[in-house]
């Protein structure tokens, strides 16, 4: 007997989550945060005197940019993704997708035969 | 009048279309042939190098089969020829299934197929009569590369459409492929162009490691990944293990990964913070496929029995190990302690022949397993049996390949870290490319079974006699008669 998981839990709402784990969050991301913006100012810093000090420095320029043009179209996507409540309910794509690819397997008749 | 006649589909909010009105089957099974082609002519290649090391090449002093030539053809009909046309197939089958969306246009599919086939016999006609462009894995001669851009622009136009209508909060394999389809439109505009005409020296030099990095993490990779998230679930007929856990680790590619590239060119005059800022990123990485795995592997509780009895399962899983090695190893060799050594060695040979197909050559072999009897009609495959032989011919051949190439990278950085005669390190390299030769042998008898296979499926198909729905049990099937 296969172990049925598609029972889909009740969505979770902020609501429910206790004052502490809010801190617990807000405390673990800080500890994270921080450390890393400071280690990225510093090197932004050592980017733009390499740049002004070396007179061919500026080749560093190219891929840097590379970079932060990726990573900036990775920030509009995530803030994108955030607005449109894509962080909702996190766990519910995974029971849609196998809800539907159930769905349409229903009507193919190969689609029980798929193993190798 | 079928919907599909119509060229409109039911409202998702009425009711879910029919696989076949969202899939071009067809189209699927072409780009599988086609990649299953290319990835023999590749391999074929790379025998055709593996003979040159042990100095009994069969074609000397012709230009156009020298073995630098050849390596090209090998390297290039893996990446565009093998890995691209497989995972266009898959994206066929899988952007529609998950958005119940036709991709915009079944015309411009069968033009990309026809113009991405047409792009890969000018790289090869154009790698082996001189043509080739200095970027690593980027050789394809500068006049295809506008093509090639413009194909790859059309394909995510062609998948974005149906991926960007679909409603409510995205399953992780559709965050991976939004991204790659921008991704790999821009790392190619980059690795064609800013090297040619924009840039020179060290500056090309750290564009060009850009780019051969980029192209597996932000072409290869989030595809790859994606499927992965889409086909082991409906094969386990289980969810993935957390969801959440899963856009934590598509959010730490999408953000470490892009600086990776640089960590080849250590030791080199680009500046020291760029190189360290590729070092700490790398083994940022690691951190962030340490969480994949552990889903992957969480998803697979209870499960684990499908190790042993679903051949597509085995595939993946074993791609999965294989990539967490690569990564593991890549955290290791990106440090300059580790470069001292392996730097210019076989080691770096072995661990791209890992990463690029002990993982995801692997991932296509096993969703190729899966899907192809469907495609074909066939209730099931012509000999299991031969898909076991190519299953492990290919999974042996290729871990002996990569621990042989291991041993003899580091026998080379020891040697020449202690500046022993090139020679010597030459006669002492030589039996391990002996076996790495036998190794490539395996590999290539291996695919043999899965081709004689396929084509004995399409001759005889097998139909399907009807039998009660299994209830529960996913191994069971409607019973099979040979036709």
């Amino acid at each position: 007997m296969v172990r049925q998981e598609d029972n889909r839990p009740a969505m979770s709402s902020p609501e429910g989550r206790s004052r502490t784990k809010t801190w617990v969050i807000w405390v673990v991301a800080m500890a994270i945060l921080i450390p890393a913006g400071l280690g990225f100012v510093d090197k932004l810093v050592q980017f733009f005197r390499t740049v002004q000090s070396d007179s061919e420095g500026a080749f560093a320029i190219m891929p840097i940019l590379n970079y932060l043009i990726i990573a900036a179209g990775m920030v509009c996507l995530l803030v994108w993704a955030i607005a449109h409540g894509m962080f909702r309910d996190v766990e519910g794509p995974k029971y849609t997708m196998l809800e539907r690819e159930a769905q349409l397997d229903r009507d193919d008749p190969l689609a029980w035969s798929q193993q190798a | 009048m079928t919907s599909a006649a119509s060229g409109a589909l039911p409202n998702e909010d009425t009711a879910i279309p029919s696989a076949s009105d969202l899939v071009i089957r067809r189209l699927v099974l072409w780009h599988f042939v086609a990649a299953l082609t290319f990835v023999f002519v590749a391999m074929l290649a790379g025998l055709l190098f593996s003979f040159q090391l042990i100095q009994i090449y069969p074609f000397p002093g012709m230009e156009a089969f020298s073995p630098g030539r050849w390596r090209m053809v090998h390297t290039n009909g893996v990446a565009y020829g093998f890995i691209a046309n497989a995972f266009l197939g898959a994206l066929h089958w899988a952007v529609p299934r998950l958005t119940l969306r036709r991709v915009l246009s079944v015309k411009l599919s069968y033009f990309i197929f026809f113009a991405w086939q047409g792009v890969l016999l000018a790289t090869v006609i154009g790698l082996l009569t001189g043509y080739a462009q200095a970027v690593e894995w980027g050789e394809t001669p500068i006049f295809v590369d506008p093509v090639a851009l413009l194909g790859l622009i059309l394909v995510a136009i062609n998948f974005l459409t149906p991926i960007l209508k679909a409603k409510g909060p995205m399953y992780v394999t559709l965050w991976y492929f939004i991204s790659a389809f921008v991704w790999t439109v821009m790392v190619y505009a980059m690795g064609s162009y800013v090297p040619e005409f924009f840039v020179g020296g060290t500056a090309s030099g750290a564009i060009i490691g850009l780019f051969i990095h980029d192209l597996v993490g932000l072409f290869v990779t989030p595809i790859g990944w994606g499927l992965m998230y889409y086909f082991v679930p409906i094969i386990l007929k289980k969810p993935i293990w957390s969801h959440g856990l899963s856009l934590v680790g598509f959010w730490g590619l999408a953000f470490f990964y892009p600086l990776n590239g640089i960590h080849h060119f250590l030791y080199s005059p680009i500046p020291m913070f760029l190189q360290y800022g590729a070092v700490i990123s790398t083994i940022a990485v690691e951190l962030v496929v340490t969480t994949v795995i552990i889903n992957f592997f969480g998803t697979l509780r209870h499960r684990g029995d499908a190790l042993r009895t679903n051949l597509p399962i085995r595939w993946f899983y074993l791609g999965m190990v294989f990539y967490f090695t690569t990564c593991l190893q890549c955290a290791f060799q990106v440090t300059l302690t580790f470069q001292r050594i392996i730097h210019f060695s076989d080691w770096v040979v072995g661990h791209s022949h890992l990463v690029m197909f002990g993982v995801f050559g692997f991932w296509i072999l096993g969703f190729m397993t899966y899907l192809i009897p469907r495609l074909l009609n066939s209730a099931g495959w012509y000999r299991p049996s031969w898909n076991a032989w190519h299953f492990w011919l290919t999974g042996l051949g290729m871990l002996v390949m990569f621990f042989d190439l291991v041993i003899a990278g580091l026998i080379q950085g020891f040697m020449w870290k202690e500046l022993a005669p090139w020679e010597a390190t030459l006669t002492a390299s030589a039996p391990f490319w002996l076996v790495r030769l036998f190794t490539g042998i395996a590999i290539v008898v291996g695919q043999l079974f899965f081709f004689a296979n396929i084509l004995m499926t399409a001759i005889h198909k097998r139909s399907i006699e009807p039998a009660p729905t299994p209830a529960g049990g996913e191994l069971e099937g409607p019973s099979v008669v040979t036709a």
